[in-house]
């Protein structure tokens, strides 16, 4: 009877709990489709009566630094209200996108998400997570490539608009530089770059001083492959490129500069998890390979204050003669959530965000008609010491910068880059030679291209 | 209660009163248990179901529930051809050494500590303290005394003349070892104590007795110590590989699973693809192997302990 009794109540209570779920599985099954039935005919019908409408805005960065742009577009935008959620407490976008992955999961109605890079980008938007744009960038009339340096499509569907614009170059230690006797380069290739390295390096013990520092990212185990104008990711147009000349020698670069002692050693990168900052601004390493995010830190922070003068480099050619300056751009993206139910007001914030809110922000951004000298002046100004930014090899850098045209990547490059780099890192601690890690790593990443086609 | 001394006779002829009351008690019951259960059943229970669905499913938790795409056994083929998940699961089989190798060295500290030594409490704190410690914190100090190039570990091997010492956790096949010799380092503290506690268990008399027949110290351990602690082992045992297969954060803070894949776990392999590919349907295929295993070792525990336990 009492055995009756409880396994009675058992089965009601595990019923309750799968008719929960069946229930949950239903209403958000179908909030979506109502959502986006409902929603743009709610968007259309407002916009001509001026309702006032909010946008939920979502970006990484502190409060402080984005509130009085979105102050400015609401005071020449009225009947806009621009909501602001911050992501990261810290300005780290990667603890960033875990928020938004869990802010989007949870259904909180977000209408304009930033996203930090085209890896990050492509994944949401195979996910389908964002509303392709299309319609609304025809509709204004205008060619994105006549606006932005940075073309976005995936598969021929733009599902963001290129916020900032990332490219890459060489920093360099302009104290050390002249301590060795060496001019800053303008025009020089990967062996180059070794030689400089080797002649900047001095020291033993802790206090070493190395010519230059790779990081874990994927980026440093292909750098003759992202500074080429064409085929400049692992995986292009589905053809997988490992089992090339490129990488061949980017793999040979990092090898000759581990085996000559010029490079951190890659097991003391890993085995502390150095990180790039700390080794370039005290000093460990005298040139890194960096973007333009760092173009400003070279004036110090609050974490790294700039002790020594920092000067900038074009990117290296992969042999004399090519030209220098030539690599691959990334960026920030802004895109609109498929579910949002103001898309047009919304496009007209990230299409206003993108040009002229970035301005006042003053970052590099991928708008074409950006005032360069103005950015650097403006970047000179914001630092905390000024003077610690060389600023001749600064303008030749950016006026010679020549972005090669992204390529949006597939996807899934987070898992060919995972993949990619697990072969490199058994070749550079000499687990593996060059061809084994060549073979393996070319039939792993078709592997994966198979799989998700 | 009075209850007790009606239930006899309400058994033969139950009565409306006494059947009124039963159902009271039975509610109180289910009241008082209440919150407990609802507890387990919200964040425990439905969350399992939930997974179990999710294995067979192809979807990521940032899309909507109407992405959901069933894919029947589809994520286990995949999962048997991922060589990162096998190469994961394989670490996980080879870490459980780490078990019975911190259950030993802790079984001969107790009994070192609780007869031999002076001040025992100091020890069994000194042995407890990296327990009580962050294990962020503990990564980090064992990160510096591992530095491939000027760390004390190496500086001491090449002091003593080592030429080319491993380079730990930057090595691929050092730096599982190395990981396992912080586990172990890790929870020795809890074995320890859980062993002390054992062997104040053990009644003094047998030693006693043991000594009168002249029985000498290793065939007191053989004899009497080992056997009496055989429940505690079982225990630490049971919980040791359960704990032992999902660890995640030491790996998560000492190598992110790296040098290529040499210290990934299938939790750790379990979290990447979840939270960094947001594969969660993928993802929970994992989970449900990692419970399939951890079960059936459990239950193979279960049955082999009358072999070699004794209560």
């Amino acid at each position: 009877m009492k055995k009756n009794v409880f396994a009675l109540v058992w089965i009601i209570v595990l019923l309750v709990a799968l008719a929960g779920c069946g229930n949950s599985n239903n209403t958000n099954g179908a909030s979506p489709t109502s959502g986006s039935t409902a929603a743009p005919e709610a968007g259309e019908s407002a916009a001509p009566s001026a309702e006032p409408v909010t946008i939920k805005v979502a970006n990484w960065s502190p409060a402080a630094d984005m509130e009085p742009i979105l102050q400015a577009y609401e005071d020449s935008h009225p009947g806009i209200t621009l909501e602001y959620v911050e992501l990261a407490d810290n300005g780290d976008s990667v603890a960033g996108m875990k928020k938004l992955d869990l802010l989007v999961a949870s259904g909180e109605n977000l209408d304009v998400v930033f996203m930090p890079g085209a890896t990050d980008y492509s994944q949401r938007a195979g996910l389908g997570l964002l509303a392709p744009l299309n319609d609304l960038i025809s509709k204004e009339g205008i060619t994105l490539t006549d606006e932005y340096t940075v073309d976005p499509s995936v598969d021929g569907k733009v599902y963001a608009l290129p916020d900032t614009l990332e490219n890459y170059f060489v920093l360099l230690n302009k104290d050390k530089l002249d301590a060795a006797g060496l001019a800053v380069p303008t025009e020089w290739s990967w062996d180059d770059y070794l030689d400089y390295a080797a002649k900047l390096t001095s020291g033993t013990g802790p206090s070493k001083t190395f010519g230059t520092y790779f990081h874990t990212w994927a980026m440093y185990w292909e750098l003759a492959v992202i500074n080429q104008e064409k085929d400049n990711n692992l995986v292009n147009n589905g053809v997988v490129n490992i089992d090339s000349a490129g990488i061949r020698q980017s793999l040979e670069l990092r090898s000759k500069a581990e085996a000559s002692g010029v490079a951190v050693p890659y097991a003391d990168t890993i085995s502390q998890k150095l990180a790039y900052r700390s080794e370039f601004f005290t000093g460990h390493a005298a040139m890194i390979v960096t973007g333009n995010w760092m173009i400003g830190e070279a004036g110090g922070s609050e974490e790294f204050p700039a002790t020594f003068t920092t000067a900038f480099a074009p990117m290296p050619s992969n042999s004399a003669g090519q030209p220098a300056g030539v690599s691959i751009a990334n960026g920030n993206y802004v895109g609109i959530l498929e579910k949002s139910g103001h898309q047009q007001e919304a496009y007209d914030f990230i299409r206003w965000y993108s040009t002229e809110g970035e301005q006042m922000q003053n970052v590099y951004s991928a708008w074409k008609k950006q005032d360069v000298d103005k950015f650097i002046a403006g970047v000179k100004s914001g630092a905390m010491s000024p003077d610690k930014i060389d600023e001749a090899s600064l303008a030749y850098v950016i006026k010679n910068a020549k972005p090669a045209p992204l390529s949006v990547p597939p996807t899934y490059q987070g898992e060919l880059e995972t993949a990619f780099t697990k072969e490199t890192e058994l070749y550079i601690l000499k687990q593996q030679d060059l061809e084994t890690t060549i073979k393996k790593a070319q039939a792993e990443l078709q592997k994966i291209v198979d799989a998700n086609k | 209660m009075k209850t007790s001394v009606t239930l006899p006779q309400s058994h033969q002829t139950p009565t409306a009163g006494s059947k009124k009351r039963k159902r009271i008690e039975a509610g109180m019951g289910y009241f008082f248990t209440g919150p407990m259960l609802l507890g387990v059943l919200v964040f425990t229970l439905i969350p399992m179901i939930f997974s179990f669905m999710l294995s067979f499913t192809k979807w990521s938790f940032v899309t909507g529930f109407d992405k959901i795409r069933w894919s029947g056994l589809d994520n286990f083929r995949q999962l048997f051809q991922d060589e990162v998940f096998l190469k994961s699961l394989g670490n996980n089989f080879i870490m459980l050494l780490a078990v019975p190798v911190g259950m030993a060295i802790a079984l001969i500290l107790g009994v070192i500590i609780t007869s031999h030594v002076y001040a025992p409490g100091a020890f069994k704190v000194i042995y407890f303290m990296p327990q009580i410690s962050s294990v962020v914190a503990v990564a980090v100090v064992w990160q510096v005394l591992f530095h491939p190039s000027y760390g004390p570990v190496n500086g001491f091997l090449s002091a003593i003349g080592v030429d080319n010492p491993p380079k730990w956790l930057a090595d691929p096949t050092y730096a599982l070892p190395s990981v396992m010799l912080l586990m172990i380092w890790i929870d020795l503290g809890v074995s320890l104590i859980i062993y002390i506690a054992g062997i104040k268990n053990i009644p003094a008399d047998l030693y006693e007795a043991a000594t009168i027949d002249g029985a000498s110290k290793l065939a007191q351990f053989r004899s009497i110590t080992f056997p009496l602690l055989t429940p505690t082992t079982f225990f630490l045992l049971v919980t040791g590989i359960i704990g032992n297969f999902k660890s995640f954060a030491l790996v998560k803070v000492l190598t992110d699973g790296g040098p290529a894949n040499s210290t990934s776990v299938v939790v750790y392999d379990m979290y990447q693809t979840a939270f960094v590919d947001l594969q969660t349907g993928y993802a929970s295929s994992m989970v449900m192997i990692l419970f399939v295993i951890v079960l059936a070792i459990t239950g193979l525990q279960w049955l082999g302990q009358r072999y070699w336990v004794n209560y």
